[in-house]
């Protein structure tokens, strides 16, 4: 979007009475062959965005949620936006660029003080997605709404006040990305990925306000695909002249949501959206291509005919359908078991998981929990068969530690990987050993001695690591498997009978070779 | 099917006749004539009275309607003058003389057709007939009974004056009248309906408005086809911009014309319609919506603080049960843990899902208030006691419904009720967020709201834009949008509507 931009820049001495959307007009629909193609391309670029979006979707998407349907209705609405005018959605852009520079300062407060690269993972982890990974792809997909709030001055307003627009918001935009790209330190250079997305992982705040920055995202890309309709509508109007833009972007409409609900995605992808090939057929099209017919045709003014009637009722129609067609399908918190803590411990047949769970089946009994159990040859086995036997499936949001006895610990790699790669756990919940099995030891602390989730975690969590000086977090586990650098150092907890509590009797120090030592 | 599909696109597709054409048919110099064509226009109406009299020898007629006027008025200024007065001359000299020595009222009008006698005598004027003449004087001596000025009921302000609108279109252009003594303040009456023809008065400052917006608003009335207007909701789809059906209105509507006046001051035009205790006011933004006469009567602060206030109560009002849906459903780990084990408990305990559940607790909401609305004011009580007491606490106890979801109905159902005139959008709006938040999570909201924002940006007012000056962005978003400045700032420029950005008065034709 921002590329579009050239030409006018180069265009600022000679074209002062030109609007930029009568630039483009006049270079995108200069003639038959030129406008079919520049449709097609816009339409492309539409696909494209689309197909990003559903990238983005099928990570973080929650359970119940047909990614498809949803689609059809983003473009179903983009369709309406396209029919209301490029006019109404340059207005709606300077108020997404509003929400983008809060998102931006609200990133930047909480990021910047408290930064360290050390508490950074890797964007391109061997774990999958996690829900807050979604702030990544806000950012790279945002930056198109600094070129649409550019756009906003171009419709009407001077290309003189539109370029000075242009160069204040991508002063804006190279200083935040620079100050990202500096703050992940030499993570950047060495892995080429923005680590800094991934503190937001280790923020609370931040991942309580991450359903801002998909709203955030959302809006902008609705904004982009919506431009990329109505350009390619206003261009193919010209081959095709007893169509108008209205019908056009109907039609469009209606190719884009037969692409997203037939075809596969990676097809897609595999012929038109190779990384380069893209990046380069951008370049060609949107600057130099349009530079050259400047240069060679003298720019052809057209009426504006403005037609913005709105079939409402086929809109509505559109999206009752598709909302009626979801279904109910998603997970009720009734549905949900919410962990508190979990223990695992490593047998000779498997694992056998402890899991601590809230009991929300009396309201009158507040934050009273009970202790569930199941065993599987894995810990990814032990949980699903629990969730089998509860029906309902885990929440972990809310997990605050995880114990494991001696041999589980020794073998971390296997028995925490599941929850490494599970999303919407917090990553921040403390890794304790066990010094008897973890099933006995919970047993023992929560339901004879009376101690809460709460009072484990804070036993060994940060208020214990200036008396212990150990303390092992799920983060710690995953730098570890991501840098292969430091071994890991887990508390050992211990029921104590002669004071009838649970206390920290050491720790135990695992290395690289899978080796234990006592400390 | 595809037969009742057709007749409803052919019903859609037919365009509403414009306006109405109404032909004069000149007086006779007969008076029987004349008489005979009234009686014949009124249908031998009961309440139209014609008292036959003589003057000097020249038969005449006073016609009015009864109750329509003030009798004392009629008696002293018109019946009596007339009855004693002494006249040697040609009947068209009498009516002349009428006029100039011999009637003691202000308001005097000659008239020529039966239609503008009889639309006269039906707003309360005595029509005088002469035989010999093809003329007609008609006196103003209204004198129906009306409601007092009163304080408004809907439109209160706390610190402000308490009168508002009455139904007499005439004491509200007085009461705007007697709040802008300036010369440049113009009425206009124009007569819109068919079959009711409601007296309506434009009213604008002709120093400060847009001719061009006045223009295409009175080409607008102009062309309105209804038989009635009884209310001035009826207008409202005919003044506003083709392509702004959307769930916001961009036509204001206020009980105050103190409020009046100060959108006059701005190049605004006020509508009157007789009949109405409101008056409708063109161009009309957002933002305007947020603005109170008591936001300009406190302290600049204050009046920041509850402008910000507004905004988040009327965003809380349509999004919140939807959020609350969509977290609750989709994405509980948003929920700190204290508040997520006491939802999740609660949910527990109630037989329905946190959509459905929120859903009728919204719709349920929705019945109680639309019942107390139009019920009488002791029953109003009750219903709220019902509603409140029983209904809200009985179900909570049999655990039928969760607190918390009732808990976030109410804070948005109060949430609505700070900006009163964008209830009719907040209900609709908070019932469809919900839907989408429960059926597509927070992805679906946020489709939705990109999908709001566009409609709320593609309106236009007269050629305003409706979020100006917010985008299109001006200084003025810094003085009087959502922070409100103190006077000496504002009272440096009165920005004119019609200089807000982006306004593009060539397009605001857009209704043909």
């Amino acid at each position: 979007m921002l590329l579009m931009l050239i030409p006018e820049l180069i265009l600022i001495g000679s074209e002062r009475k030109n609007t930029a959307a009568d630039i483009k007009t006049g270079i995108f629909c200069s003639g038959k062959t030129v406008s079919l193609f520049y449709g097609s391309y816009f339409l492309l670029s539409a696909v494209y965005g689309i197909l990003t979006m559903i990238d983005f979707m099928n990570d973080i998407l929650p359970e119940g949620v047909n990614a498809k349907i949803l689609l059809s209705f983003l473009i179903a609405g983009c369709i309406y936006a396209a029919v209301k005018g490029v006019e109404a959605v340059s207005r709606m852009s300077l108020i997404v660029l509003m929400l983008f520079i809060l998102a931006a300062v609200i990133l930047a407060l909480y990021l910047f003080p408290g930064y360290s690269s050390s508490r950074l993972i890797p964007a391109d982890s061997l774990f999958s997605f996690s829900v807050f990974d979604g702030v990544v792809f806000m950012i790279s997909r945002m930056n198109a709404a600094a070129a649409i709030g550019v756009f906003s001055e171009n419709i009407k307003g001077s290309l003189k006040k539109g370029t000075v627009f242009f160069i204040f918001l991508s002063m804006i935009f190279t200083l935040f990305s620079v100050i990202l790209m500096s703050g992940s330190a030499g993570g950047y250079l060495d892995k080429q990925n923005f680590q800094i997305f991934r503190s937001i992982d280790a923020s609370s705040v931040l991942q309580r306000i991450v359903p801002f920055f998909i709203l955030v995202a959302v809006c902008s890309i609705f904004c982009e695909i919506t431009l990329f309709i109505i350009a390619a509508s206003k261009c193919l109007t010209v081959p095709a002249k007893k169509l108008n833009e209205k019908t056009m972007s109907f039609l469009l409409g209606a190719v884009l949501i037969i692409i997203i609900v037939f075809l596969p995605s990676e097809n897609i992808h595999e012929l038109f959206f190779r990384k380069y090939l893209w990046g380069g057929a951008a370049v060609l099209f949107v600057t130099i291509v349009p530079a050259l017919i400047l240069t060679s045709h003298k720019l052809r003014r057209k009426n504006k005919r403005k037609k913005r009637i709105i079939p409402a009722a086929v809109i509505g129609m559109t999206i009752a359908v598709t909302v009626f067609i979801s279904g109910c399908s998603k997970i009720q918190l009734n549905n949900r078991i919410i962990v508190q803590g979990i223990g695992i411990d490593k047998t000779a047949e498997g694992y056998k998981l402890t899991v601590i769970e809230l009991d929300t089946d009396d309201p009158k009994k507040e934050n009273t929990v009970r202790m569930v159990y199941s065993e599987g040859v894995s810990v990814e086995q032990a949980v699903i068969s629990l969730e089998q036997q509860r029906g309902r499936k885990l929440l972990l949001a809310q997990c605050m530690f995880i114990t494991m006895n001696k041999p589980a610990s020794v073998d971390n790699k296997n028995t925490l990987e599941y929850f490494a790669q599970t999303n919407n756990i917090p990553k921040s919940l403390d890794l304790i050993t066990t010094e008897i099995d973890s099933e006995q030891t919970l047993d023992t602390a929560i339901n004879k001695l009376g101690y809460r989730s709460e009072d484990i975690s804070a036993l060994f969590g940060s208020s214990a690591v200036e008396q212990n000086d150990v303390k092992c977090t799920l983060l710690d586990y995953i730098s570890r498997y991501e840098t292969n650098a430091a071994d890991l150092s887990f508390p050992v907890a211990a029921i104590d009978y002669s004071i009838n509590a649970l206390k920290i009797s050491g720790s135990i120090r695992v290395s690289n070779e899978d080796n234990i030592s006592m400390k | 099917m595809y037969k009742f599909i057709k007749n409803i696109i052919e019903m859609y597709s037919q365009k509403p006749q414009k306006g109405y054409v109404q032909t004069f048919k000149k007086l006779s110099s007969s008076l029987a004539e004349n008489l005979s064509a009234l009686r014949t226009v009124f249908n031998q109406s009961a309440d139209l009275t014609i008292r036959e009299l003589s003057i000097s020898g020249i038969p005449a007629a006073v016609i009015t309607i009864d109750n329509m006027i003030d009798k004392q008025v009629l008696g002293e200024s018109i019946m009596s003058p007339l009855l004693s007065f002494k006249y040697i001359g040609s009947e068209k000299g009498l009516l002349e003389k009428i006029k100039l020595q011999v009637l003691y009222t202000a308001e005097l009008l000659e008239l020529s057709s039966i239609e503008e006698l009889s639309l006269k005598i039906m707003s309360g004027f005595a029509a005088i007939l002469i035989d010999g003449c093809e003329n007609a004087v008609s006196v103003g001596i209204q004198g129906y009974a009306s409601r007092g000025v009163s304080e408004p009921e809907s439109d209160i302000v706390q610190r402000g004056s308490r009168e508002g609108f009455v139904e007499s279109v005439r004491v509200n252009m007085t009461m705007i009248r007697r709040r802008l003594k300036n010369p440049e303040l113009k009425f206009e009456t124009m007569t819109v309906g068919k079959t009711s023809r409601t007296e309506t008065a434009l009213c604008y400052l002709t120093g400060t408005v847009s001719h061009e917006i006045l223009d295409e608003l009175k080409n607008r009335l102009r062309n309105i086809p209804l038989e009635t207007v009884l209310a001035s909701g009826y207008l409202v789809p005919f003044l506003e911009d083709k392509g702004s059906g959307s769930f916001f209105s961009s036509i204001g509507v206020t009980e105050r014309p103190d409020t009046v006046c100060g959108k006059l001051t701005e190049g605004r035009i006020a509508v009157l319609v007789d009949g109405v205790p409101s008056a409708l006011i063109v161009p009309y933004i957002f933002a305007e919506h947020f603005q109170s006469l008591d936001d300009y009567s406190n302290r600049a602060y204050f009046a920041t603080f509850t402008r910000i206030l507004k905004y988040c109560a009327f965003f809380i009002s349509i999004l919140l049960p939807g959020i609350f849906v969509s977290l609750g459903t989709y994405d509980p780990e948003v929920f700190p843990p204290i508040m997520l084990n006491k939802i999740a408990s609660s949910i527990a305990a109630t037989p329905l899902s946190l959509t459905t559940e929120t859903i009728v607790i919204l719709f349920i909401y929705e019945i109680m208030r639309e019942a107390g609305l139009r019920m009488p004011q002791p029953l109003g009580y009750a219903v709220s006691i019902v509603g409140g007491l029983v209904i809200g606490d009985t179900a909570v106890n049999a655990g039928l419904i969760g607190a918390p979801t009732l808990m976030v109905v109410a804070i948005s159902a109060i949430s609505s009720y700070v900006v009163p005139d964008l209830y009719a959008p907040s209900a609709m709006l908070r019932m469809i967020f919900t839907i989408i938040g429960g059926a597509f999570g927070i992805w679906g909201i946020s489709v939705m709201l990109s999908i709001l924002l566009v409609d709320i940006c593609g309106k236009t007012s007269f050629g305003v834009p409706y979020t100006s000056p917010v985008t299109p962005m001006s200084s003025v978003v810094l003085r009087d949008v959502v922070i409100r400045a103190g006077w000496k700032t504002l009272s440096q420029k009165t920005e004119k509507v019609q200089d807000l950005p982006g306004t593009d008065l060539k397009g605001a034709d857009k209704n043909e």
